[in-house]
């Protein structure tokens, strides 16, 4: 064994005062890497001691609360959970209403009017001068970053978020393809969005196990993917409707298969 | 008073002009349907990856999954520079380069940590290890360093970041009989 | 290979296992001896987390508070402490990122001399953890997370994890590379004459 391997090994130590049995070789020879151990057990012992604030008062406080208080504590958020709970937006409320709003209205119709005259005057390229490169797939972008999310995620809920995701993503391509794609090109898209849910979204979501974390957690980890995939299932639906023959079947199949693994997610957030 | 609704009727125009500058946002469905056409053997790949990698339960697994995903992305970067498409080459070795150092060799990292040399795993480690290396400097070596490609900035700066990961990942460490 | 295959924490007495089904049935104060028995051990871990006491105070309320109000969904029998600092974890992250949207100044509680080592400590011990409380502040958060959940709790990588919401062989590695940096921040200080880079014996 190496000092490099002993060393990280002692460090990974559940106990660097209990060197496992693999260990105590490479220890009984070579004292750098003991004084390695060493130093692992000072510093285990020294992270015990790191001196804290006292918060006596704050807890008897609030003991003595759940003394007094009634049957129901309502819960009064310490830390805001949402901006609006924060009253971040007080300050602008306030000024909207010391607002004007008929120079407001002028204001609008004379922005319209010079920004048409700047539309028909100025030379349009697509926005891109030839100097721009022209550019990426940010849909391959994305799947890169969710392939490294995915190499890096270590629970269920981590990959399931990083599929409902990939899935919703698969239908905002087919969204943005649907008028001009071919068909087949339209059914590859819907069998990948297929493949996702059914093989990536729903397995993770059934790894959820209930008592593995705590039950807000799970439920909001399931809610979360539901409500991509009902946001897929909606989005695909009315696409559908509107779209060329050609695109049509396609997205009804990533409605249905968004509906149907929706109705799965429910099931297992029920248990049953 | 006057001058506050000259104020804001100023204001709305230098607003109104700057949005009427900017290029649009996002692709058309034609430029959407273009870049789908140019990567789709690519997404359904990565697609296959991806769920290969919820399967993947030990980092060594992780680690060979992210190769194989590093090896398709190499594959494409050769294809760019046979093709002479710098563009291509400066995106795909930037996804490429991603993949190794965010993906790959955090993973390995953690197999190395984890595998007990003697165990069979190990072998499998050193394994994926050196093909993770080789894959990586033999694709940055592939990039040209003559001719118009290799001399643009695009191509060279894909070069380094290619050597760069390939250095990141290093080779593996040699194989040590405990006695 | 090292492996946890340690149980889940056993309840030293029985008593905590009694509090939680009595909590669960309505009794408060039965539920006041949970806070009792855990109040300065989140605030603590907290506290390291946050470097700021109001703010862990908050969390540490508000984590009692989520508590008490979940606590009937609680299964006997599993693991109550990971429980607890799970969702102590879970306020924490929910903090980080408010204050990402509007970022607050974190107020200079720092603790007293009489809240250190204690009276036997000596200048030297205090400079020595005044180091090390330096050192874990330049840790990325992550890490020190499991780390002093490791070193003040003594909690296994599967209950880490737990809490975590990670896997044990991730609750290992944060913690070891935990220690890792720290050791090379601390390194001339744990033990300033020791020669770690002799050859070794063999």
């Amino acid at each position: 064994m190496t000092c490099d391997v002993a060393r990280n090994r002692l460090l990974a130590l559940p106990d660097p005062t209990r060197p496992t049995d693999d260990l105590l070789p490479h220890l009984a020879g070579c004292a750098a890497c003991r004084a390695v151990q060493a130093e692992a057990v000072r510093l285990d012992a020294l992270l015990k001691r790191l001196p804290v604030p006292s918060s006596e008062e704050r807890k008897q406080a609030f003991m003595n609360r759940l003394d007094t208080e009634g049957p129901i504590i309502r819960t009064r958020p310490v830390v805001p959970s949402t901006l609006a709970d924060s009253g971040a937006f007080k300050p602008v409320v306030k000024w909207l209403k010391r607002i004007d709003w008929r120079y407001v209205g002028g204001g609008v119709a004379a922005a319209v009017a010079i920004g048409l005259g700047i539309w028909f005057l100025v030379p349009r390229n697509g926005g891109v001068t030839k100097a721009d490169p022209p550019p990426r797939s940010e849909r391959l972008e994305r799947m890169v970053k969710y392939t490294t999310d995915l190499a890096k995620a270590r629970t269920p809920q981590e990959r399931l978020g990083v599929y409902g995701n990939w899935s919703a993503d698969l239908q905002g391509e087919a969204g943005d393809v649907f008028k001009v794609a071919e068909r087949d090109e339209m059914i590859s898209l819907a069998r990948n969005f297929e493949e996702m849910v059914n093989d990536g979204v729903v397995p993770q979501a059934r790894q959820i196990k209930p008592g593995d974390m705590p039950p807000d957690a799970r439920s909001q980890a399931l809610n979360d993917a539901m409500k991509k995939l009902g946001d897929a299932q909606t989005e695909a639906s009315r696409l559908a409707a509107e779209a060329p023959p050609n695109a049509r079947d396609a997205l009804q199949r990533i409605a249905k298969t968004a509906q149907d693994g929706r109705r799965t997610l429910s099931d297992i957030a029920q248990g049953k | 008073m006057r001058t506050r609704p000259l104020l804001v009727i100023a204001a709305f125009a230098a607003l109104s002009a700057w949005v009427s500058a900017q290029p649009g946002s996002g692709p058309t469905a034609a430029e959407s349907l273009k870049m789908l056409r140019a990567n789709r053997g690519l997404y359904e790949d990565l697609t296959k990856h991806a769920l290969a990698l919820g399967r993947s339960n030990t980092s060594l697994d992780r680690a060979d999954e992210c190769l194989k995903v590093t090896e398709r992305l190499a594959r494409e970067v050769r294809e760019a520079v046979d093709r002479k498409d710098t563009d291509r080459l400066a995106e795909l070795s930037d996804h490429l380069n991603t993949v190794a150092t965010d993906g790959l060799a955090p993973n390995l990292s953690a197999a190395r940590n984890d595998i007990n040399p003697q165990s069979l795993d190990y072998t499998r480690l050193q394994d994926v290890h050196q093909h993770a290396f080789d894959n990586l400097s033999r694709t940055a070596t592939a990039v040209p360093t003559d001719g118009e490609l290799g001399t643009s900035k695009r191509a060279k700066d894909a070069r380094e970041k290619l050597a760069a990961a390939a250095a990141h990942i290093g080779p593996p460490p040699p194989d040590k009989k405990v006695p | 290979m090292p492996t946890d295959q340690d149980p889940p924490r056993p309840d030293p007495n029985g008593a905590e296992s009694e509090w939680i089904a009595a909590a669960q049935t309505g009794d408060r104060s039965a539920f006041a001896r949970i806070v009792g028995a855990y109040w300065d051990r989140l605030f603590r871990w907290l506290y390291h987390l946050t470097r700021d006491r109001h703010r862990a105070e908050d969390l540490t309320q508000e984590t009692f508070m989520k508590a008490l109000a979940a606590v009937g969904s609680f299964r006997a029998g599993s693991n109550f402490r990971a429980w607890l600092f799970r969702i102590g974890h879970n306020n924490f992250v929910n903090l980080k990122r408010s204050e990402r949207k509007s970022p607050q100044q974190p107020s200079e509680d720092l603790p007293t001399p009489d809240d250190a080592a204690g009276p036997l400590a000596t200048a030297t011990d205090r400079e020595m953890l005044e180091k090390v409380a330096q050192a874990i502040r330049q840790l990325p958060t992550d890490f020190r997370m499991a780390l002093m959940l490791k070193a003040e709790e003594g909690m296994d990588y599967r209950e880490i994890a737990a809490v975590l919401g990670t896997t044990a062989e991730t609750a290992r590695w944060r913690v070891f590379k935990a220690r890792q940096k720290l050791v090379k921040l601390l390194s001339p200080d744990l033990f300033p004459d020791a020669d770690k880079d002799g050859p070794s014996d063999e």
